[in-house]
């Protein structure tokens, strides 16, 4: 009697779920895919600051497509290999330990488009100061466009704003300073 | 024969309501967990928005964070309803008594979200309020607290109230009353 109970609850359960569940599973997983992919996006724009800090050359390249544009007011580097030289470039060995200074990545923003993304997030760039205290240095807008390809978000454009300093005083200082990112 | 027909016919209609009722209690659950993650990235960028309208003085977008009747308690005892706010942070800016230099943002972190209901959530965070120092570079020139209730209209999360907790600078501190 028992099994012959639970055998018409799986029977009448069917025709529930597939009355009525299904179209808002449906909406449910849109929802869901939405969720996954803005949380997906928001972890694109944390690690590229670890790995930037980190100085994981690599995998910081990797998180744009293979023509991705990194650009600021006075440069512009197309493609992960030219994107790796920059960092080469300017912050010399990867993997070499960094304890001069640190990005704090905030704000983000981000709008969805299907496959394609928009996001922005605020940055500012702490240096170690003389007297060994954190000194936020440089303050800005990051403006990104992102795409999914194979299943991962990858940053397909990215422009550096930098607002506080302007991108003209930022280089007058850095010219006088060690180099930085 | 009727009655074991009449029986057989109740226990089924019995099951059914209980299967349907189990059907839906199971369902749920899950619904409700998933409706929470959108409801967490809704409420980040209502949280957000109260800042990037305010940096780009979108004085009108600002008050519509708080719908008709979400009440803005700036602090100081200053508060406004609604779109008023957008109208009290206007002349606050207008006025810049602390002298802040432009450009200025608000930086945010230490976001917490609980929610209290189906349409209704409770969220702390703070922020650093950054102005350019002498040399242009970023400079914490505020630091504060917010307290927000939050409410969900018209599938639109809003602030039903937003109180500012100034940290740094302090407050003064009320006169203590050993003192003449």
């Amino acid at each position: 009697m028992i099994v012959r109970g639970f055998a018409l609850c799986a029977l009448l359960f069917l025709p529930v779920t597939a009355g009525f569940a299904q179209p808002k599973s449906n909406a449910i997983e849109a929802r869901l895919q939405r969720v996954e992919d803005e949380l997906a996006i928001r972890r694109v724009l944390v690690d590229y600051a670890a790995f930037l800090d980190g100085r994981d050359f690599a995998r910081y390249a990797a998180l744009f497509t293979t023509d991705g544009e990194w650009s600021n007011a006075t440069a512009s580097h197309k493609g992960q290999a030219a994107i790796r030289q920059m960092l080469e470039g300017t912050l010399g060995k990867p993997g070499a330990p960094n304890r001069a200074n640190f990005h704090i990545i905030s704000n983000p923003q981000v709008d969805l488009d299907g496959d394609h993304a928009t996001a922005t997030s605020r940055y500012l760039f702490v240096m170690r100061a003389p007297d060994g205290r954190p000194q936020p240095s440089l303050a800005g807008i990051y403006k990104d466009e992102l795409v999914r390809q194979a299943g991962q978000w990858k940053i397909r454009r990215r422009v550096a704003d930098d607002i506080m300093p302007t991108a003209d005083e930022w280089t007058k200082i850095i010219a006088t300073q060690a180099p930085k990112p | 024969m009727d009655e074991d027909y009449r029986d057989a016919g109740a226990q089924a209609m019995m099951q059914r309501l209980l299967a349907i009722a189990l059907s839906l209690v199971l369902a749920m659950p899950a619904a409700a967990q998933r409706n929470e993650t959108v409801d967490r990235a809704a409420i980040h960028a209502l949280l957000v928005a109260y800042g990037s309208t305010l940096d780009a003085r979108d004085f009108e977008g600002f008050g519509r964070l708080f719908g008709k009747n979400g009440v803005y308690a700036a602090g100081g005892g200053t508060e406004a309803t609604g779109a008023a706010a957008g109208q009290m942070m206007r002349k606050i800016f207008s006025a810049n008594t602390l002298g802040f230099r432009e450009p200025n943002f608000h930086l945010f972190f230490n976001e917490v979200v609980t929610f209290v209901g189906p349409d209704r959530a409770r969220a702390t965070s703070m922020s650093l309020y950054m102005v350019p120092d002498e040399k242009n570079r970023p400079m914490a020139a505020l630091m504060a607290r917010y307290e927000d209730e939050l409410v969900r209209t018209d599938d639109r999360w809003t602030f039903a109230r937003r109180a500012v907790r100034s940290l740094i600078p302090a407050p003064a501190a009320p006169p203590s009353p050993q003192q003449p």
